[in-house]
């Protein structure tokens, strides 16, 4: 039997939206931890999500059925935020702490991991966090991110060395 | 597969499980995506305008115009209006009123649900002024997406003009009936609404801040300038220096208190109405006087409730939203209520007074 419209309000959720609900419940907070570690502004992050998200709800028939869509919204949202940054970065000051507020104090290993990640290029922070916080594969990392294996394998490699030894260099 | 080394991996996490969780709501996405679409309409109904006129030499009529109907609000006291609220809401007298997109709620005095409907949908932020006017910041069909448009309380047009910048957003904060107050990349500045002319109130510098905070982040009354920062998710910075010196900070005094998630500032900007969450609370509510900190009322516990339905809010989904309006100096008026819920809503309007 076909789904019928579901109307919310003014917004009505047609049946090719079906799913999209468990799916940004299951998601959103996960990809936006990603792409925070990996943009360093969870402000930037959380509208990266947002827009990201609009998008596979908009195109969620054809979101849906790619292999990894939570994959998906991570590489729109970062697209869309390194794009957006790109734009404005001239115009500000350089973000300061307000722009990655935690949820305590920072301690020893908290800031020993946010100094060594900083020291990263952001293409291996994505890299790293896809693999880490997303669990994705290595294919699965470069269908998301739109780049070969190689270079995944490359990039995850140099940033777990640069990881590892400013973390040991931290002990 | 590779293997990512233990130490590694925990500290990727430790870094991730830092950041607060995400703010962003499923309704958001919605209304997201249904203004991309909306603007795409409005894109393709130009382009196609354009062309019919340059192919057929036909006359561009304006199509009829959905002037609101003349609904006058207070013109002494705030007035309560129901920001994203998107679904059918009861209040007592009032009949099932269905409310969303360009169509806004507010509560009387009295307890009436009354509606307006506002010009320049898609619109970004809007802000109720004295008269029952509205001062909307329309992402609509102007050059930049971003249209400042002032109606009086018939809905007529007073103004219309396009504030936006090239490769430059904007966010409109607060409004009087002849200033908007705009958060622009660089200042918080006071738009004249009449000639159109800006001056700097105070720069994102001296705030600390950088642009892509919400509107509800800051508010401005006078030259006040009162704005919340993630270092400090529970404090308010207030501002009277343009120098950006901090005049003092606020701080919701709940052993608790996660974040601040609205505020208001009353019109004397002497005192400030905040909506706080925390861990006991989804929406608890503090008057704070701010010369001294001193908290002058607090009313814990303002959830909104489904009136045909068991069900609590769903994370992420229902957000609860606590709309405020100052009735004088010594008076609050709230109402609390679901912001996208399959229900309907029974709205419970409370007063708090000290």
């Amino acid at each position: 039997m076909a789904a019928e419209a579901v109307t919310i309000g003014d917004v009505t959720v047609r049946p090719d939206h079906e799913g999209f609900e468990a799916f940004y419940r299951a998601n959103a907070d996960r990809v936006y931890r990603a792409l925070a570690v990996t943009l360093r502004r969870d402000d930037l992050a959380a509208e990266a999500v947002a827009e990201a998200m609009s998008r596979a709800y908009a195109r969620w028939s054809t979101v849906s059925r790619l292999e990894n869509p939570a994959g998906w919204v991570f590489r729109v949202g970062l697209n869309w935020a390194t794009s957006w940054w790109r734009k404005v970065r001239r115009e500000l000051p350089p973000a300061e702490e307000s722009a990655h507020p935690q949820t305590r104090t920072p301690d020893g290993s908290l800031a020993a991991a946010r100094d060594a990640l900083a020291r990263l290029p952001e293409p291996q922070r994505a890299v790293i966090t896809c693999r880490v916080l997303l669990e994705l594969s290595t294919a699965e990392t470069a269908e998301a991110l739109r780049i070969s294996e190689g270079t995944v394998k490359s990039r995850l490699a140099r940033g777990l060395a640069t990881l590892r030894h400013e973390l040991k260099s931290e002990d | 597969m590779e293997t990512i080394p233990q130490d590694v991996a925990e500290a990727v996490r430790v870094a991730a499980d830092a950041a607060r969780g995400y703010p962003g709501t499923l309704g958001d996405v919605r209304l997201r995506a249904r203004r991309r679409r909306t603007r795409r309409v409005a894109l393709a109904a130009a382009v196609a305008t354009v062309l019919a006129t340059a192919g057929l030499g036909a006359a561009v009529q304006r199509a009829a115009s959905d002037r609101p109907p003349v609904v006058a609000g207070p013109t002494v006291e705030e007035r309560l209006i129901l920001r994203q609220a998107i679904g059918v809401y009861r209040s007592p007298g009032s009949p099932p009123t269905r409310l969303g997109d360009a169509t806004l709620g507010e509560l009387l005095p009295d307890g009436g649900l009354i509606t307006h409907r506002i010009l320049g949908w898609p619109f970004s932020d809007f802000e109720e002024i004295p008269g029952g006017g509205f001062v909307t910041l329309s992402a609509g069909a102007s050059r930049t997406g971003n249209e400042l448009i002032v109606t009086d309380a018939a809905g007529n047009v007073l103004t219309r003009r396009d504030v936006g910048r090239p490769n430059e957003n904007v966010l409109l904060i607060s409004a009087t009936a002849t200033t908007a107050y705009l958060w622009r990349w660089r200042d918080v500045v006071a738009h004249d609404l009449a000639t159109g002319e800006e001056r700097s109130v105070i720069s994102m510098r001296a705030l600390g801040l950088n642009f892509g905070a919400s509107a509800d982040s800051a508010d401005v009354a006078g030259d006040r300038v009162a704005v919340t920062r993630g270092t400090d998710p529970c404090g308010i910075g207030v501002f009277d220096d343009p120098s950006g010196r901090e005049y003092t900070k606020v701080r919701v005094d709940d052993g608790d208190c996660e974040r601040i998630t609205t505020f208001r500032l009353s019109p004397d900007s002497r005192l400030l109405a905040v909506v706080y969450r925390s861990r006991s609370t989804v929406a608890g509510i503090a008057v704070i006087r701010i010369a001294d900190g001193a908290i002058l009322a607090r009313r814990s516990g303002a959830v909104a409730e489904p009136s045909r339905s068991a069900s609590a809010p769903r994370p992420g989904l229902d957000n609860p939203v606590v709309a405020l309006a100052w009735r004088d100096d010594r008076t609050l008026r709230g109402v609390s209520y679901l912001n996208a819920g399959a229900d309907d809503y029974e709205l419970t309007p409370f007063t708090l007074t000290w």
